[in-house]
Parts: C-alpha cells; sequence; structure tokens
C-alpha cells in the first residue's frame, strides 16, 4: 500500500475515534464521565439500521424517491435521536437519581451491546448495503480518485467531512466563546457555576445528550461508511479507545482530529505493512493502538502539563444541597 | 419580578438515618421492580409475554430431568459463583479506589495459564498436582495482568480505569496468538488433558460453588479484621491519611491491587478447570464488567454482593431460556435485561439514599384553581 | 425608620433529623449594616443560603420589597438583587477573576436596537464610494441579524478581549485594587474575596450577604474590609455580615440578629447591647470569657528546627530556611496569613512532607532524635512522642467513612504481632475518650463523619493526646468548633503545656493567639518573619509582620551589613 493510500485509509478509519472523542470531550467537559460510549456507539449503529431499514421500506413499498440526500438523512437523523436518548437516560440516572457515574456507564456499554446484538437480528443484517454507496463518498470514492490530492482530501464520505467539521466548531465553542466558559465552568467547579446563577443540571443534560449525541454517529460511520453496510461486531472497542483519546487530546475536541488520526494509523498498521495474515504474530501486531493508548496514560500521568489535567469535578455529581 | 413564581413542585433532600425495616422494604420493591420491568420489556420485543417472562425465569431453576433434580439450580448458582467470583476479587481494589476494570483480562490471563500447563504437564502426574500447579499458575497469570497497572498507579497515579481496560484487549491478543500457533483450525486451545475439577454427587461446578462460598467469608474477614484489610480502606479514604497513619501507600497500592488480579486469575482457573475445559478469547464472555456492577451494586458487602449475583445469574438464565423460546435464541439477549436490572437497582438505591419531597400543597392549590376555571 | 428590603417570615430548613433553621424571622432594613451573630452550628449560614437560593426552605415565606418572593435558585436571589459572598468561596480556580464575574451572565439582544444602530452606522457615512460599502455592510449585518439573534440565544457570544472594561469600572468606583486578569489559582484569600464582592455587586446586587469574611483576613485587611462596606452602606446598599465574633460586631453593625440551635433568640440595636449580653444570647448561659494561660514553669528544649527548607512537587518554595526551638511547657503560636507554610511546617516536622530538608532535633529527656527524613511510622517506632492534630480532620487525621474505634486506632494499628486487627484496646480507649470529652455519638462503632465536627475534633485531640505526647502539634484546632468545644480545646492546651508538653498551635484568631500563647511564631510567605512575646505585642504589630512584603527584611539586613 502506498504511504498516500494508507494516510487516507487512516484518515478514514479515523472518523470513528474522532466523532467518539469529540462527544466525549463535550460530556466530560460538563463534569459527567460517561463510561457508555462503546455502548452508545452500539446504540448509534443500530439507530443507523433502524433508519436504513424504514427509508428503505418507504422507498420499496411508498414509491419515496431513492437518492443520496435521503439515503444519508435517515441513518443519520434516527442515530442521533437513538445516541440523543442513551445520553438523555445517562443523565437522568446520574443528574437526577445521582448515582455513581462509572456504574450507569458501563451499564450503558451491557445495555448498548445486548440491544445492538438484538436489534440486528429482529431487522436482519443484510440489504442496508444498498445506501452504503451514498455514504461511502461525496466527490470522488478513493478508487475513482485520479491524483493525490483528489484521494487525499475529496475522496471520502459526508459524515468523515461532518466529524472534522464538528469537533473543530465544538473546540472553538468550548474555548472561545460564553457557552463554553459556561460549560467548562460547569465541569470545573460546579458549585461556583451554581452559585453564579448556572443551571448546572441544565448544562449537564444538554452537553450529555449533544456529546451522547454526536458519539454514536462513530457507530453510525463504522456501520454504513466503513463497512458499508455490514454490520460489525465488537464495536464497544472502539468506543474505549475514544474515551482513552479524550485524556490524550486534553479534553479539547479540535485537537482529536489529529490524535484520532494517529489511533487510525496504529489501528490500520498491521494491515498495511507486510505480514502473512495466516502468521500468528499479526496478532500481536493489532495490539499496537492499546499499547499506544498505555503509553500515552503513562505519559499524561508523567508529565505534569497541563494537557493532562481534566476537569475538576469529572465524575462527581453535584447536588446542591450536599454540605 | 413580575410573575410570582411557583415553588418548585419536586424537592429532593438527602435521608440520613434509614430504619432497617424501610431499607428491607425499598430493597424487596426494587428486586420485584427489576423482574417486571424485564419483562414488561421482554414483551415490547416480542409482544404478550409478559408472563412466560416470569415463566421461563422460575422455570431456570427447575430441572427437567428427573435423575439429576437440582441440575438446573446448580447451573443458576455456579453461574453466580463465577460473578461473584470475580466481583469480589474486585472488592479490596474498589474499597481501595483502584477502579480496575481489568478483571476480563485478568481472569482470561489466569484461565490461559492454567490450560497452557495442562498442555505441557505430563499425563503421568498425579492429577492433584497438575491441579495445584495450575492453579498458582493461573493466579501468577493474573496478579501479573494486574501488577503493571498497579506499579504506574502507585507511582505516578496513572489513571487505572483505561489502563486495565487496555490490558484486557492486550490479553485477548496473547491469548488469539497462542491459540492460532498451537492449535490454528479452532479458535480454543484443545480440552483439558488433565488438572479438571472432578464432580461431586454426580454434579460438575459443585466445587466452584464451594470455592467461591471460602472467598465470600474470607474476603469479609480480610477486610474487616485485618491490618491489610484496615490499610487498604485507609488509603482508599485518602492517602494523606494514609501517610499520615504512617502506612506505606505504595506497598498497600501494589500488593492489593496484585491481590484482585490474583483472585481474578483464581476464577479463571475455576472457569477452565471447572466449567469449560478449555479457553479462547472469549471465555470471561464479559462477566468482568457484570463483576464490576456487582461489586458497586452490592455496596461492597460480600453478603449482599452474593444477593445482587444471584439475582444477575438468574436473570441471565431465564431470559436466555426467554430467547431462545421466543427470539429465536439470541445469546446477547440477557445483557439487555441485565442492565435493566442494574437500571432498577440504581433506581432503588436512589430512594434509600434521597427523599423527595412533593409540595402538595401548591399542587392542591393548582388543581383548584384549574377545577375553577 | 426605613423600609424592610428583605424579610424572612417562620421560616424552617431539616436535614434528615436535625432541624437547622427552626421557625425564625429576620428583617433587613434598606441601608444598613446587619450582623447574625451565633456559634457555629446555629443555623446562621443555613438561613442566609436559604435567601441566596442554595437551600430550599421546608416552611415559611421570603418576602423582598414587602412582595413575596420565591427564591429556588442563585439565579432567583441575583434577580431579587441579593447577592451572596461565602465563606468558602464559589470562584472557578482556573479562570481569570473576569471570566469569573462575567459567568452565568445574560446578555441582552434586540432586533430593533441593532438594526437602529446599523442604520445610524449607515446614515452617518460618507457619500460617494464609502458610501456604497457601507450600504453592502448595512444589508450584509441585517441579513446576518436572525444569526445573531440565534448565536446570542445560545450564548455563542465570542469573548471578547476587553470584557472586562465594565468590571474595573465598577471596581474603581469602590476602590478595589486588583488585577482582574489574574487567575483565581494565583490570587491570595483577600483577592478572592474581593473578587466575589466585585462580582456580587457587577450582578447588581443591593443585598449584600457576606459569610464570616473576616475569617481569613489579617487586621489591616479587616479594616479595609469595613471601610469599603461602611461606603457601600452609605452608598444605598443593605448589607447582612454572618459571624461569630462580638468584637467585630460592634466595629460595624447597626443592629444584630442573634441565633442559637437554629432559633432566632433576638434581634437587638448594636450600641444598646454589650459584649456579656450578647454572649449569653448566643450561648444560652453565662460564661467566662476569658482564656486560661498557666505561667511558664522550667521550659525545656523538646523541639530544635534548623533552616528547614521545602520545595514542593510543583516546584514552589513553601518553606525557607526556618529556624526556632520549642519548649516543653509553652505554647508557640504559630499565625500568618492562609497559606504562608503553616500546613507545610507542621507536616515537614511530622515526616509527612517527604521533600522538606533540614534538621529538626527531638529532644526526649536525655535522648536526641533527627525526625527529617523520616516517615511518620519510622518516627513512631523510635518511640517519640510527638502528636500532630492537622487542619484537615477528615481528610488527613481521620477517615470519615470508618467507625470511631477504628479512628482511634489509626495511628496505633499495626502495634501487635500478627496481621489481625486488635481491637480491644482502641475499643476501651475510645469509651474513655466519649466519656471524658462528653463526645455525642450513639456508639463507638458509629461513623465519624456522621458526627458534628466538634465531636470529630474531640476524638482526634482526645486520641493525639492519649498517647502521652512529648510535643503537641495542633493546626486550627477550633476551627468551626462551637464556643463551648472551642474553650475547652483551649483548656486541653493549657493543660498539656502544665504537664510540660510543647504545644505549637497554628491559628487564625489572633485574639485567640494572643491571649492563649506564650510566644507567637510569625509566618509570612514561607519565612519566619519574626517571633514576638505574646504577653507584649499586639495585633497590629503581627498583622503588619503577616503582610510585609518578602524583599523587606533582606533589605533590612543588606542595610545592617
Amino acid at each position: 500500500m502506498s504511504i498516500i493510500a494508507f494516510i487516507q485509509q487512516a484518515i478514514r478509519f479515523a472518523t470513528i475515534f474522532l466523532f467518539g472523542s469529540t462527544g466525549e470531550s463535550i460530556t466530560e467537559r460538563s463534569g459527567h464521565l460517561n463510561l457508555g460510549v462503546p455502548g452508545i456507539m452500539c446504540v448509534g449503529s443500530a439507530g443507523a439500521a433502524l433508519g436504513a431499514k424504514l427509508y428503505l421500506t418507504l422507498v420499496d413499498s411508498c414509491g419515496f424517491p431513492m437518492n443520496g440526500f435521503f439515503g444519508v438523512l435517515f441513518p443519520v437523523l434516527f442515530c442521533l435521536i437513538c445516541g440523543a436518548l442513551a445520553g438523555l437516560m445517562f443523565c437522568f440516572f446520574t443528574a437526577t437519581l445521582k448515582a455513581n457515574q462509572n456504574v450507569v456507564g458501563l451499564s450503558m456499554t451491557t445495555f448498548g451491546i445486548g440491544l445492538y446484538v438484538v436489534i440486528f437480528q429482529i431487522l436482519g443484517e443484510s440489504g442496508y448495503t444498498r445506501l452504503g454507496g451514498y455514504f461511502t463518498k461525496v466527490f470522488f470514492d478513493s478508487v475513482s480518485a485520479s491524483n493525490w490530492f483528489e484521494l487525499l482530501f475529496l475522496s471520502y464520505g459526508p459524515l468523515v467531512y461532518l466529524a472534522i467539521i464538528v469537533s473543530i466548531i465544538a473546540g472553538l465553542i468550548i474555548r472561545k466563546t460564553k457557552l463554553g466558559l459556561t460549560l467548562r465552568s460547569v465541569g470545573e467547579n460546579p458549585s461556583a457555576a451554581d452559585a453564579t446563577g448556572i443551571n448546572v443540571q441544565k448544562y449537564r443534560y444538554v452537553a450529555t445528550i449533544i456529546g451522547s449525541a454526536i458519539a454514536a454517529l462513530g457507530g453510525c460511520f463504522l456501520f454504513m461508511d466503513y463497512m458499508a453496510g455490514q454490520p460489525l461486531y465488537n464495536i464497544d472497542t472502539y468506543g474505549w479507545m475514544a474515551v482513552a483519546l479524550v485524556i490524550f487530546v486534553g479534553w479539547n475536541p479540535d485537537l482529536g482530529v489529529l490524535g484520532s488520526f494517529l489511533f487510525a494509523a496504529a489501528y490500520i498498521l498491521p494491515d498495511s505493512i507486510k505480514i502473512d495474515s495466516k502468521n500468528p504474530l499479526i496478532e500481536i501486531v493489532r495490539l499496537l493502538p492499546y499499547f499506544l493508548t498505555i503509553i500515552i496514560l503513562i505519559i499524561s500521568s508523567v508529565s505534569k502539563t497541563k494537557l493532562s489535567n481534566g476537569p475538576k469535578a469529572l465524575g462527581v455529581t453535584y447536588f446542591r444541597e450536599d454540605r | 419580578m413580575e410573575k410570582a413564581k411557583k415553588t418548585p413542585l419536586l424537592h429532593i433532600s438527602r435521608r440520613m438515618d434509614v430504619p432497617r425495616w424501610e431499607k428491607i422494604v425499598i430493597r424487596v420493591a426494587t428486586f420485584v421492580g427489576a423482574f417486571v420491568l424485564c419483562a414488561l420489556i421482554c414483551s415490547l420485543f416480542k409482544w404478550g409475554t409478559f408472563f412466560n417472562f416470569f415463566q421461563d425465569l422460575f422455570g431456570s431453576l427447575v430441572s427437567k430431568s428427573a435423575s439429576k433434580p437440582l441440575r438446573s439450580l446448580i447451573n443458576t448458582l455456579e453461574e453466580m459463583a463465577l460473578l461473584l467470583g470475580i466481583s469480589l476479587a474486585l472488592l479490596p481494589a474498589f474499597k481501595m479506589k483502584f477502579w480496575n476494570l481489568g478483571a476480563e483480562g485478568q481472569v482470561l490471563m489466569g484461565g490461559f495459564m492454567a490450560a497452557m500447563l495442562s498442555k505441557f504437564l505430563p499425563n503421568s502426574m498425579p492429577t492433584a498436582l497438575a491441579t495445584v500447579i495450575m492453579l498458582v499458575a493461573a493466579v501468577a497469570g493474573g496478579a501479573v495482568w494486574s501488577l503493571l497497572p498497579a506499579v504506574f498507579k502507585a507511582y505516578f497515579n496513572t489513571n487505572e480505569t483505561l489502563f486495565t481496560l487496555m490490558m484486557n484487549y492486550v490479553a485477548m491478543g496473547v491469548i488469539t496468538c497462542f491459540i492460532r500457533v498451537w492449535n490454528p483450525e479452532h479458535g480454543t486451545l484443545d480440552s483439558l488433558s488433565t488438572g479438571m475439577l472432578p464432580q461431586i454427587g454426580g454434579y460438575s461446578y459443585v466445587i466452584n460453588i464451594i470455592v467461591v462460598t471460602v472467598l465470600v467469608f474470607a474476603m469479609y474477614g480480610y477486610l474487616k479484621y485485618t491490618k491489610h484489610g484496615f490499610e487498604l480502606s485507609v488509603v482508599g479514604a485518602s492517602r494523606n491519611t494514609a501517610i499520615y497513619a504512617g502506612i506505606n501507600t505504595w506497598s498497600v497500592i501494589i500488593r492489593t491491587a496484585v491481590l484482585s488480579g490474583a483472585l481474578c486469575g483464581l476464577v479463571g482457573w475455576l472457569i477452565v478447570a471447572g466449567a469449560d475445559q478449555s479457553v479462547s478469547s472469549g471465555s470471561a464472555g464479559g462477566r468482568g464488567f457484570t463483576g464490576v456492577l456487582i461489586a458497586w451494586l452490592g455496596n461492597f458487602n460480600p453478603f449482599y454482593m452474593a444477593l445482587i449475583a444471584f439475582f444477575v445469574a438468574f436473570v441471565t438464565r431465564g431470559s436466555s431460556s426467554f430467547a431462545t423460546e421466543f427470539l429465536g435464541g439470541n445469546s446477547s439477549f440477557p445483557k439487555i435485561t441485565i442492565a435493566l436490572f442494574f437500571f432498577a437497582v440504581l433506581v432503588g438505591e436512589f430512594f434509600l439514599n434521597y427523599k423527595v419531597h412533593i409540595n402538595r400543597k401548591e399542587k392542591k392549590q393548582a388543581l383548584a384553581g384549574k377545577e375553577a376555571k | 425608620m426605613s423600609e424592610a428590603i428583605l424579610e424572612l417570615k417562620n421560616v424552617t430548613k431539616r436535614f434528615g433529623s436535625v432541624t437547622a433553621v427552626d421557625h425564625v424571622d429576620f428583617t433587613l432594613n434598606k441601608g444598613e449594616i446587619m450582623a447574625i451573630l451565633g456559634e457555629n452550628g446555629s443555623g446562621k449560614t443555613s438561613l442566609m443560603n436559604i435567601v441566596d437560593g442554595i437551600y430550599f426552605p421546608d416552611e415559611g415565606k421570603v418576602y423582598v420589597n414587602g412582595k413575596e418572593a420565591v427564591i429556588a435558585s442563585p439565579l432567583d436571589a441575583f434577580k431579587y438583587h441579593i447577592g451572596m459572598v461565602h465563606q468558602h468561596f464559589k470562584l472557578v480556580d482556573t479562570f481569570s477573576a473576569i471570566d469569573n464575574i462575567l459567568l452565568g451572565e445574560k446578555s441582552s439582544f434586540s432586533f430593533k436596537e441593532s438594526f437602529k444602530k446599523y442604520k445610524d452606522e449607515y446614515s452617518n457615512s460618507k457619500s460617494g464610494f464609502r458610501r456604497v460599502l457601507a450600504a453592502l455592510l448595512f444589508g450584509l449585518k441585517t441579513v446576518s441579524l436572525p444569526f445573531a439573534f440565534l448565536g446570542n440565544a445560545l450564548h455563542l457570544n465570542p469573548l471578547r478581549k476587553n470584557r472586562g472594561a465594565s468590571i474595573e469600572k465598577i471596581a474603581a468606583t469602590y476602590g478595589f485594587e486588583i488585577n482582574l486578569n489574574k487567575k483565581i489559582k494565583d490570587m491570595s484569600v483577600s483577592e478572592r474575596q474581593t473578587v466575589e464582592i466585585i462580582k456580587a455587586l457587577y450582578k447588581g446586587a443591593d443585598v449584600l450577604i457576606l459569610d464570616e469574611p473576616t475569617a481569613v483576613l489579617t487586621p489591616q485587611e479587616i479594616r479595609r474590609l469595613f471601610k469599603v462596606l461602611k461606603e457601600m452602606k452609605a452608598g444605598g446598599k443593605s448589607i447582612v455580615i454572618i459571624t461569630h465574633k462580638l468584637n467585630e460586631v460592634e466595629e460595624i453593625s447597626d443592629r444584630v440578629a442573634v441565633m442559637a440551635k437554629g432559633k432566632h433568640i433576638a434581634t437587638v440595636i448594636t450600641k444598646e447591647c454589650d459584649q456579656m449580653k450578647l454572649t449569653e444570647m448566643m450561648v444560652g448561659k453565662k460564661i467566662e470569657l476569658n482564656i486560661k494561660r498557666s505561667e511558664v514553669k522550667e521550659p525545656k528544649l523538646r523541639l530544635k528546627v534548623e533552616d528547614l527548607d521545602y520545595v514542593d512537587h510543583k516546584g514552589r518554595h513553601r518553606l525557607k530556611h526556618i529556624n526556632f526551638d520549642l519548649y516543653g511547657g509553652e505554647i508557640l503560636g504559630v499565625a500568618g496569613i492562609a497559606g504562608s507554610g503553616q500546613k507545610e511546617l507542621l507536616e515537614s516536622i511530622a515526616g509527612i512532607r517527604k521533600r522538606a530538608v533540614g534538621s529538626c532535633l527531638f529532644y526526649d529527656d536525655g535522648n536526641i532524635v533527627e525526625l527529617m527524613h523520616k516517615n511518620p511510622n519510622i518516627i513512631r517506632d523510635m518511640g517519640v512522642h510527638l502528636s500532630f492534630v492537622p487542619e484537615d480532620r477528615l481528610g488527613m487525621g481521620l477517615v470519615g467513612s470508618l467507625d470511631l474505634v477504628d479512628n482511634v486506632m489509626l495511628r496505633s494499628y499495626s502495634k501487635g504481632k500478627g496481621g489481625l486487627l486488635q481491637r480491644k484496646k482502641p475499643e476501651r480507649l475510645t469509651e474513655q475518650i466519649i466519656k471524658d470529652f462528653d463526645v455525642k455519638t450513639t456508639s463507638s462503632h458509629q461513623q465519624i463523619g456522621k458526627l458534628s465536627g466538634g465531636n470529630v475534633q474531640k476524638i482526634l485531640v482526645g486520641r493525639e493526646i492519649a498517647s502521652s505526647p512529648r510535643v503537641l502539634m495542633t493546626a486550627y484546632p477550633v476551627r468551626g468548633l462551637d464556643i463551648n468545644t472551642s474553650y475547652l480545646i483551649y483548656n486541653i492546651l493549657d493543660e498539656q503545656k502544665t504537664k510540660g508538653v510543647g504545644v505549637m498551635l497554628v491559628g487564625e484568631d489572633l485574639d485567640v493567639l494572643l491571649a492563649l500563647c506564650d510566644r507567637i511564631i510569625v509566618m509570612n510567605s514561607g519565612h519566619v518573619a519574626g517571633i514576638v512575646d505574646a504577653r507584649t505585642t499586639t495585633k497590629e504589630e503581627i498583622g503588619l509582620l503577616m503582610t510585609k512584603s518578602e524583599e523587606t527584611p533582606t533589605m533590612t539586613e543588606a542595610e545592617a551589613k
């Protein structure tokens, strides 16, 4: 594989992590540590499947127009709704019922994985590839791209561009606007935010719901774009990597563009270098992204730089009347 | 302010001393509610199966074969034992606020070490000796797997949650690699050649249940009556206090995390030698995560954890037979019901810790106002 | 008689079985400074938290300007022009002062006004090419109005560089001198307090509530604060100041409301009342307000600290060349602004700060032991009788989630052979402490975190004294305690002193330090600014030593040479 093709593949694959880490960064900035991201990605995939199935049914039986716009819109919309619902559920338990965030997150992950498999069993595993083509290209696809510029910049599906735009906008909002200032204050010191009249619960709810919806898109991308409509099992791995990525990029979604590329490059490296896929050692090479994550965790804890400091109230449930 | 604001309708306050009987009532109501919730969701997937769920749930405890009347009950208890064993292994680490999410990998490494030794130990060796050697290897395997995150936690305060999590995938990769070397045709290693745990009274798994039962009491005693247990709870409460009290926090962190990993390794051995007879990268089957939730929702109390673990095993087996009957045998379906069970327990915990005040006066006034109109 | 700006009627707040505020009536008039006097735990802070919307009352009504008000959150409080400066400042450490003040501010946006503004800009423009350009700009801006509206509704306003201008104006009006671009974490306590006050004023507070504002200030800073408060009063603001210090009540307030055990005892005009009477109302009985100070007898050297230096893990120089001696039979006070190194000093001696260097010799009837570079268990195993009551009771001295017995054995659990805990002796000791100090608890197996602050402190002090120390170090031992318990602790310290123990006492209330100690070390940003005789010095002198800038002593040294 040429180096250009490798980079192109990595950018494409990075989208999964980018959606996940952007969503989780937004969530964590509000002080919610959502370990349910893997589950939410699964839910996102399932939602996309639901939307795709609905759209295809409309096309087949009601004469609905079959085009790229609706073909992408339906799965994405359903994915966003399902992700938002999952985020709402997380908030209901952690913010309203004040349950431990780790417990709720892990339960969400279990729930999401279970739901994913069951939904695909009910809906059937095939048929989605009809919409896959709409997801994999906007301008060119990687096969028809004729030069390096087209390949590197124009050969992706709509969700790849969306991910990059969303993460850069999210980063700007968090650092440069009043909304971001408020959001950060809620994650840093909720009681201070509360004392200035900021509705902590509202901000946590909204940030978590939006964050979950964005993270869910990671599942949608994986299913509709990367796999082009073939359901894939054990999505949860990618979700955990996205959670780790948040630490690596220091809770800045825009830095996630670079971070996710690094993770994705490590992920696809074993398949690009020339190792016989029958050689058992490839299994060890496949561990590269996990080793990378571990090394990143160690580095960010050893160096006491600004990067390693997350929101101070991360994982702490806020209850105003606690003394 | 032009508009007169209404008093908030709902108002939450923390409960201080809840009487014992009320705790019991709330918990019983929680469990009943949890089952009803699961049944409701099941009937969503397949309309009109509300009561069938309960049939399957309790049916999973009753054996249909007359020759082995306890078969089903023991199967449930065995599943419970494995889950409980893992959550007990996590307990000391959690008490120390070391969030070990790597049980999955530690169990796998334990099971793998046992299976690997069984492959290489000579068949002529007495079974008892082979069993002991496999046990030691399994414990060591699990311990090594948690040693690494523990060392970094102790010295650099590295985030152990994600570190242990990543170690899970490393364990899976390592095992997949070895399986591909030794047994490339299959996804698992060959069945054990030696060191299987014997049946008792015609039932297998009985030893697993006994070992975990012993572990419940041992862990309770360890945490409550030993200096180690005291030290780890002080370290968990505050590292500053621990230093003030003259506790060597580094050694306590490493010691406790290694103990946690070692016990996970022990459970891995139980899975391989006492149940599956073989190992694959999926041997732990997500129990590592369920164990985390059981420890937490069991309030870190070994006996209450046992109760929760039993219910989880009960729901798992019940809903998997429900899935076989109505949903075409979906192995992931129990995951949904277990998660629902946990969510219901969380709601119960809320009512144990908080009181919801409804400002009835305002409500009545509001209602009266509406009626007047 | 001026009109009431804030009125509480029959307000009650319960926490579980505890009634923190019990059917309290309270009236604040326009343009007055009112003090709420009460012991710790008497419900004065809870009462004001109700006004600020932190707590919602279980019963009773709040009236602002004579109209019934429902204050369900701090946001509501701002709407009624009520602002509160909490004892534990509610500031985001990582933000600058400006960002903290601007936080939560609602910006207004109106279609009409913006349109008018753009139109004016256009009509004011010159003719010719510029006019065409202006017309184009006007058109573009008008089209973008809906987007601007949306952005504003979502609070997507960018953080402008000059966003602090209006705040600086307010600060100037009241004569606050402060760099508002500094981050809160780099600020001193008094600067943080100033930020809190500016914040309340910026949000338009007419009623300003200050919770124990003087607890962390030097005498000079207190005087400055009181001056500002009086200016604000003259400007028509109404001020409530929560305190437990009688002299401050007399100095600043017009009227004073006394609270005890959650109940409102009386509201009196300050001038018509004396300290004795106020105390009696506050405590519920006549008590002697004199702190006992025994004479120093046969001082024996107990601790010799030489050239103690400590640089923390972030590279900050926390202790600089500390030298002093501690004698048995004396109480050595340690004064200083919060964070001047008091905590680090005691913790370095106790062996908790591993990075500390220097020498610290412990004299125990002929034996001399070096304490530096040893951790607490080694010090203990060498038979050094050194007791330490740390500042952070439940964060260092005790474990809130464990029961009384386990906490009592925290410093001695490792005694005895084998791996099992021996709880027999600690159980007996716990019972003894409960009896001796009159600790209010359901049993010795109650979780210590559930006890009140005073009872928690009694257990901690009781445990540390039980080991019959030669040196007893205490940091803020009466913080948050009621008067009776405070005096009990003072007496214990004095009693220890007469037994020949060398006592070190870090305190924040200079009146108490002056009354109780024999000598006082004044610390100033990590070094010893002076050691003074408590019997002859004054508060002002100590206050000066506490705040004198760091360069001054070195300069005088240079001059002396």
